[in-house]
């Protein structure tokens, strides 16, 4: 489904990501681990469209999606979370959801200004979506409050209930797990299984290795820009390299 | 189900009690202009708040957008004869392509580099009309410009102008509503609230914010017209950086993002510059001191202050409820 052809981006004289290439399979839950500045949430970043690589393709479904613009890149099927939560503070939680909406709607300002059938059809269609999808991510009973006013948890649910809310084909959660405590992590963790049950293929980028083992089909590590190992949870716990980066490497 | 009368019969009773007095008042030509005109400048306020209470975008130039609908509402009806409600009309649609040729680089900045443009653009518009005396007549300005026409009804005194214009902010209340509660709507928030993130779930930052720039101007060209026709003179001088300034200042006093702010704002500005009509030359410091208070302690504006009196009631009768519940159990 997503193919990442030897990327490479350089900041300056930083290599961020040098010469990495992965494939994730349709319907797989797929883990990008490494140390802190390994450069996953970069990588992110290329796949979703906030940066353009210096070298190297991306072919999503086919087709080559490297460079173009965020917007467009969410329209083609790829929605993304952020590790620094990115909500729409002042908007409710269902307001944030819905905005989440925008490219499956087609309600124009002529539309809205007149309060026309279709906006109002539409209207209601996204509304009894987005409630779903919250039901889904277990905060429906939330939806009128400020996003802001969620507590942390809720926060992160919010972001993920809210890129669903585009229709994905690839959900990119970067770290959904941070500064959640351990009984959050644990539903967090049923949720991911939920969310690929449902057909979403989910690409993840994570620090608790409980939650990745657990969840993750396939994981790729990276180390500083470059990736060292590839293969199931089992085979990343014993390969030495990845022990080596993580432990730190004796001679 | 509450009805709709129901569910806001206060405002409905305020309104009501509003217009009667408006009504009285403006039987007095003098009294009738003022209305007018703070109709016409709740209109701008209210064209602002879509661009920067809720899609983000400062402008400080609004009053060269606030010209260019004056102006070449006057222009066509004068020296083309274009029928004066189409001249309006035509006015806000040029303006609307001002502000759409604005919005494309202005699309691009942030913050303060933004406010810079539309300073620039709005002091552009005041040299170009004080400049190009053979079509603008310069600082003289252009005198006797015919009454409005509203098929066939001549709107020949300032109390039926501004009853024209108060239908106008009556309707642009509700376009504003519609628009800020559809998609498009949300799209503007998201790209106040975080661009980033917008953009990220589709949407076109880059497009929407040159609709909201669009629109503003749209709205606040008409008003340009309305006010040429109000007040049957227009000179250079209505138009200058000040002019941009209250523009800002009646939004932010009024509170932004709320439906009655602009028309407060509005009017309370612009009866504050009557009174201190004297003053002139210190008009600037007035606005400044109101800007200051506005920072300082009504961040919300006046209807902020309003909805926090009304969120302290609450709490005190809670807790009177509390208190004597309390009591009956002990």
């Amino acid at each position: 489904m997503l193919k990442i052809d030897h990327i490479t981006i350089k900041f300056g004289g930083l290599v961020a990501n040098n010469d990495v290439c992965t494939e994730i399979q349709k319907g797989q839950i797929f883990g990008l681990i490494g140390p802190n500045g390994a450069g996953k949430t970069t990588l992110f970043n290329i796949v979703s469209g906030f940066y353009a690589p210096t070298d190297g393709k991306v072919i999503f479904n086919g087709e080559e999606i490297q460079g173009l613009p965020s917007n467009v890149i969410n329209g083609k099927g790829i929605a993304r979370t952020y590790q620094n939560i990115n909500l729409f503070k002042k908007m409710t939680v269902l307001e944030n959801v819905m905005v989440g909406c925008h490219g499956q709607t087609k309600a124009n300002l002529a539309d809205a200004i007149f309060s026309t059938k279709k906006k109002r059809l539409e209207e209601e269609e996204s509304i009894e979506k987005c409630h779903e999808i919250l039901k889904f991510m277990e905060i429906d009973h939330l939806s009128h409050l400020k996003a802001s006013s969620l507590p942390y948890g809720a926060q992160r649910r919010l972001e993920i209930a809210r890129a669903m809310a585009s229709n994905p084909q690839l959900l990119l959660l970067d770290e959904p797990a941070a500064g959640m405590n351990l009984s959050e992590k644990d539903e967090l963790t049923q949720t991911i299984l939920k969310i690929r049950d449902k057909g979403y293929t989910v690409f993840l980028v994570e620090h608790n290795m409980k939650l990745v083992m657990r969840v993750c089909d396939n994981i790729c590590v990276l180390n500083h820009g470059i990736k060292i190992a590839e293969g199931t949870p089992a085979e990343i716990q014993a390969n030495p390299e990845v022990i080596a980066a993580y432990l730190g490497g004796g001679k | 189900m509450k009805t709709f009368v129901q569910k806001n019969l206060k405002a409905i009773i305020a309104v009501a009690v509003l217009v009667v007095i408006a009504l009285v008042l403006a039987q007095k030509t003098y009294y009738a202009l003022i209305i007018g005109l703070i109709g016409i400048y709740a209109i701008v306020a209210d064209s602002l708040d879509i661009l920067f209470g809720y899609t983000g975008q400062i402008s400080l130039g609004h009053a060269g957008l606030f010209a260019i609908g004056a102006y070449v509402t006057t222009l066509l009806r004068m020296r083309l004869g274009v029928p004066s409600l189409v001249a309006l009309v035509l006015g806000a649609i040029v303006t609307m392509l001002a502000g759409f040729l604005v919005a494309i680089p202005a699309s691009k900045l942030v913050k303060h580099f933004l406010s810079l443009l539309m300073i620039a653009f709005g002091q552009m518009v005041y040299l170009i009309v004080n400049t190009w005396t053979p079509v603008t007549g310069g600082s003289l300005g252009i005198g006797e410009i015919p009454y409005l026409n509203v098929f066939g009804l001549v709107l020949n005194s300032n109390l039926k102008c501004a009853i024209f214009i108060w239908i106008l902010v009556a309707v642009c209340m509700l376009v504003k509503y519609r628009i800020i509660n559809s998609r498009t709507g949300r799209a503007f928030i998201a790209i106040r609230e975080n661009p980033v993130a917008a953009r990220g779930l589709g949407i076109d930052v880059r497009r929407y914010k040159i609709m909201a720039f669009a629109i503003s101007a749209f709205l606040t060209g008409m008003a340009g017209g309305l006010y040429a026709y109000l007040r049957g003179f227009i000179s250079p001088e209505t138009f200058n950086g000040t002019q941009s300034t209250l523009f800002m200042t009646m939004l932010l006093f009024g509170g932004i993002t709320t439906v009655a702010g602009p028309v407060i704002g509005s009017a309370v500005l612009l009866l504050v510059k009557e009174v201190f009509q004297s003053l002139a030359l210190y008009q600037g410091l007035i606005y400044a001191v109101f800007i200051l208070i506005i920072l300082f302690f009504f961040p919300n504006g006046a209807v902020g202050v309003y909805y926090n009196m009304q969120a302290a009631m609450k709490k005190k009768s809670n807790k009177k409820a509390e208190e004597q519940e309390v009591a009956k159990n002990a």
